[in-house]
């Protein structure tokens, strides 16, 4: 197996599949990334044992729409979740560094260059 | 019959349960594109992928109980798909790091220059869109399968006569003999127009249906959704009525109620025992002669059918071939037994045979020469479309030319390269034919839905599976064509130093100018094969009818279907009704007749001379005749030749009169005017009292006919048949159609239960005649025009990077001294060359189509000259167009700052 790298998409991913979030739509909702990040994503976190997809239980034919997976965190998945945050507070940091150079906190002026 | 588990649910309990009917757009392109993006996924996971997206897919597109859904949003999102497929298959190891490299290097290659992604996509998109939309209607109308079972096993049969053009309706005992001894066959099933008058709660509602034999869905192999079909008991007189009908009448008319099976539904008056619903899958298999539209109500005879005149010919007939059994022997048998038919009974049958067509033939095989021109025509416009990619593509390689060096020398071997190129070209081939399918999705609706009036099975046409996959196979083709040379040309080995060397550059040169020169020879073909086309419609309109149509407004009104009517009843109230619509405001003059001009139905009955011997049986000769009231001659602006038409004295019980047309009185009566002679018609004694002028009956495409005019009461068979009239009301504009309000009011007026089935002018009719070449024209015209679009950017990009490529070389020019017109006119001559040598190769096929187009050119030859000149003046125009840019760019060009650039 694969190690799987804690990139922030990874992160952010493991973060809000642990809050709750358990569809693919839902996750791409909650961490603003698009489709084409999160679905790969998904695949490798699943192969790697940190989240469980499962199927909906429904009979498709009787519910008129095919069954949705969800996701689940493992065990595993949540042994990774503070080294998640941390990733994510470094982010927040770095974003939060850059803050003053973009013009002010107080956000008064319009986005330059970082 | 199990019906079992159709009747649960609520609503419509025989609704398809993918509800197809009622996903939005979006949501259905991006189903086929998860679909289409699903093959990339290793087949054992590809089930469950394909699932796993569909479910996120409808569950935020769909419309659910509390909510709209957001299906653009869900549509977008799929877009993903192709990532996540591409990870599964790196992750399942079938897919090398090489492959993905090659797509990175592709996706960074084409991102850096995104106005040639932009232009390659788009115009792929077009190629493939069209193909993919005209491919669905042309697999909807002719390749896909008629839902009855073993289709193909079914054949119709219809009549002929020897020695004449033409097939006729059969008679109903000639064709029970058929279906009793023929052994090739296992079942035939007769159908007989009906049109018959639904009580409803608000009245009487003209609806269409058929008297078909017991064993007709039998034999087309239908089993109802609820009930079942006909028994074989179930006809001929003294039976209870039984009534099949169609489900749209059972939700519109009965409110889907599976409760209504064994109800009542009164037709006519009478009361009709619902027996069976059809699926809503059921097709009509098109057996009418008219464009009524689909029968909704079906019942078996209840007459005796085997009283029917062996010479009435009145029925169409369906016979289904035994398994096995080919359709020439079915044949070979059919002509024995009508030999027998006719040594039996050689008054009704003289010459009489029948010819089995299969039921594809008869009821598309008109439509096939028109669509596969266009399908042709569509696949010239991908086919430019390519070359203008490649085109590009080798454009954009040259200016790669330094980038391949360094990395040939660098180590990477050609393979490699050209594996990386035709991956970008892949990519691009992917993406267009995604945004093409997107587009068929538009398309295909829009062509199929402006043919369905005239177009067998356009009403049911959609995107189906198999035009997917021909989409796929196309964007691949499409990928490879226009990928791969321009690729081996990129990549090619070169020596060291051979970089810039001028054959090699003139090479591509010259690749490039070949290219323009195909893509014009397409355009010109397309070009002149819809100039054809546009000008055989124009034609077409402007053929003298003899007839005035614009001003008239046809009413449909049947007298004795709604109510029973004795016979005497009908002249006055055929008074009644033409007095109220002649006392309208704007009318100028009302007439009826039985067939409306232009209706779209001919026939053709016998007429003979009184004055002459009987003729021997089966040589008689026969006239379209035509039952009338008021004066229809005026209102369609017929001027009187000899002696009178109608008046309001020829009515029933008075002498019986007839006027005839121009050609009748021609073929006739070759010996002088027929005013006063005697003619036999129906079986009666008429005497000729006027001679008018011809009119193309049928529309321009059929020559004048003979045709006879009996007042409509004084014909024997109008009460027979129970038809009605056609009410012609001559306006005093040229808009009759804003009579109609006032002309139904007075029909009203005059009888509250008068049945009024369609109002409109009487040149809807031409135009429906007219429609399926003005469709033609229309669609061939419009690829026509994307060609000549496709070929402006094409020579316009050509020349456009000759200018760049020559820059040093015009500079020096007008450094040494050239004017600065002169460039211009260099630049401008060079693609003038091109698109002349485009032009004359695309005129020879223009050759070629024209002979294709043959078929259905009516109005114009095949080398109508004005449209063989006009086409490559159009283009020589465009030409201009095109290279006025890069022209005056080379003209403007500093030969200070082009000899110091590079």
């Amino acid at each position: 197996m694969r190690p799987t790298r804690m990139t922030h998409a990874v992160a952010g991913i493991l973060l809000v599949i642990a809050d709750g979030h358990r569809y693919g739509f839902d996750v791409m909702d909650a961490t603003g990334l698009a489709s084409g990040t999160v679905y790969p994503a998904l695949r490798r976190l699943e192969r790697a044992g940190l989240v469980t997809g499962q199927w909906e239980q429904v009979d498709p034919s009787a519910e008129g729409r095919p069954r949705r997976r969800h996701y689940a965190i493992t065990p595993e998945g949540r042994r990774l979740l503070p080294q998640a945050r941390a990733r994510m507070a470094d982010l927040q940091r770095l974003l939060g560094s850059a803050g003053p150079s973009l013009g002010g906190a107080s956000g008064g002026g319009g986005p330059g260059e970082p | 019959m199990s019906h079992g588990d159709a009747d649960c649910g609520e609503g419509d309990p025989l609704r398809r349960p993918d509800g197809s009917g009622r996903v939005p757009v979006p949501v259905r392109v991006a189903r086929s594109w998860i679909r289409v993006v699903s093959l990339l996924v290793p087949g054992r996971h590809r089930a469950d992928w394909a699932s796993e997206w569909r479910g996120e897919l409808d569950g935020r597109g769909l419309p659910t109980g509390d909510g709209a859904g957001a299906p653009w949003d869900a549509a977008w999102r799929t877009w993903g798909a192709l990532p996540d497929a591409l990870t599964i298959r790196r992750e399942d190891g079938m897919m090398t790091d090489q492959w993905i490299q090659d797509l990175r290097f592709a996706l960074r290659g084409l991102a850096r220059q995104p106005g040639f992604a932009v232009v390659a996509t788009l115009t792929l998109a077009l190629g493939i869109g069209a193909t993919t939309a005209l491919f669905s209607v042309v697999d909807g109308v002719l390749l896909r399968p008629f839902p009855y079972r073993d289709a193909d096993q079914l054949v119709r049969v219809v009549g002929v006569r020897r020695g004449v053009a033409g097939t006729t309706p059969v008679s109903y005992p000639n064709a029970m003999d058929l279906g009793r001894t023929a052994e090739t066959l296992t079942g035939l099933a007769t159908f007989d127009e009906w049109y018959p008058a639904l009580t409803t709660a608000d009245g009487m509602v003209p609806v269409y249906g058929a008297t078909v034999n017991a064993s007709f869905f039998d034999v087309l192999g239908v089993e109802p959704a609820l009930g079942r079909s006909f028994r074989a008991d179930e006809e001929g007189s003294g039976r209870e009525p039984r009534l099949v009908v169609t489900h749209r009448f059972w939700r519109d008319r009965l409110r889907a109620d599976p409760g209504a099976l064994g109800s009542s539904v009164v037709l006519n008056g009478l009361p009709y025992t619902l027996v069976g619903v059809l699926p809503d899958t059921f097709e009509d298999p098109r057996l009418q002669g008219r464009r009524w539209g689909e029968p909704q109500v079906w019942r078996t005879p209840w007459f005796e059918v085997a009283d029917e005149f062996r010479s009435g010919r009145s029925y169409a007939a369906l016979a289904r071939l035994r398994s096995g059994t080919s359709l020439e022997a079915a044949q070979a048998e059919a002509d024995v037994v009508f030999a027998g038919l006719e040594s039996a009974f050689p008054e009704e049958n003289r010459d009489r045979q029948v010819r089995l067509v299969s039921l594809g033939d008869a009821v598309v095989g008109g439509a096939r020469p028109g669509l596969l021109v266009l399908l042709g025509g569509v696949g010239m416009v991908l086919l430019i479309a390519c070359v203008n990619v490649a085109n590009l593509l080798l454009v954009r390689g040259t200016s790669r030319s330094t980038e391949m060096d360094v990395r040939q020398a660098l180590g990477a071997s050609r393979g490699r390269l050209l594996g990386q190129l035709v991956t970008e070209s892949l990519v691009l081939a992917l993406v267009g034919g995604g945004l093409g399918v997107a587009l068929a999705f538009g398309a295909t609706g829009a062509l199929a839905g402006s043919a369905a009036a005239w177009l067998p099975r356009a009403g049911d046409v959609e995107v189906s599976g198999r035009a997917l996959i021909f989409a796929s196979l196309v964007t691949a083709a499409t990928g490879v064509l226009f990928g791969l040379f321009p690729a081996l040309r990129t990549a090619r080995v070169r020596g060291p130093g051979a970089a810039r060397g001028a054959s090699e550059g003139r090479m591509d040169g010259r690749v490039r100018r070949s290219l323009v020169v195909a893509e014009v020879a397409l355009s010109t073909t397309l070009l002149i094969g819809a100039g054809l086309l546009v000008r055989n419609v124009w034609t077409l309109y402007r053929v003298d009818l003899g007839m005035e149509v614009d001003q008239v407004l046809a009413v449909d009104v049947h007298p004795s279907v709604f109510r029973p009517m004795e016979e005497d009843e009908l002249d006055p109230w055929f008074d009644g009704i033409l007095a109220a619509t002649a006392g309208v405001s704007g009318v100028e003059r009302v007439g009826g007749v039985d067939i409306v001009p232009l209706g779209g139905s001919y026939s053709c009955d016998g007429v003979q001379r009184n004055d002459l011997p009987p003729p021997p049986p089966g040589e008689g000769r026969c006239a379209e005749i035509r039952a009338v009231v008021g004066d229809p001659f005026g209102a369609l602006g017929l001027d009187v030749g000899a002696g009178r038409t109608f008046t309001e004295g020829d009515r029933m019980g008075t002498e019986r009169v007839a006027v005839v047309n121009t050609a009748m009185a021609r073929d006739f009566w070759p010996d002088g005017p027929p005013v006063g002679a005697s003619v036999t018609v129906h079986g009666e004694t008429f005497r000729v009292v006027g001679v008018v002028a011809d009119m193309l009956n049928n529309g321009p495409l059929q020559g004048g006919d003979p045709m006879l005019f009996v007042p409509a009461t004084q014909d024997p068979w109008l009460a027979i048949t129970g038809r009605g009239v056609t009410l012609l009301i001559r306006s005093r504009t040229d808009a009759p159609a804003r009579l109609a309000d006032a002309v139904r009011a007075a029909i009203l007026a005059a009888d509250r239960s008068a049945p009024i089935s369609d109002i409109r002018p009487l040149s809807d009719l031409l135009d429906e005649v007219v429609a399926a070449p003005r469709y033609r024209a229309e669609v061939l015209g419009a690829m026509a025009l994307a060609a000549l679009g496709l070929a402006i950017v094409g020579i316009a990009g050509v020349m456009a990077h000759s200018v760049a490529r020559r820059r040093r070389e015009i500079g020096i020019r007008i450094a040494v001294g050239a004017g600065r017109r002169r460039i211009l006119w260099m630049v401008v001559g060079e693609g003038l060359t091109l698109t002349l040598l485009g032009t004359a190769v695309g005129l020879l096929g223009a050759v070629a189509l024209s002979r294709a187009l043959e078929t259905v050119l009516f109005g114009v030859g095949r080398f109508d000259p004005l449209v063989f000149v006009s086409v490559p003046l159009v283009l020589v125009a465009a030409a201009f167009v095109a290279c006025a840019t890069p022209a005056l760019h080379a003209g403007r060009i500093e030969p200070t700052q082009a000899l110091r650039a590079d």
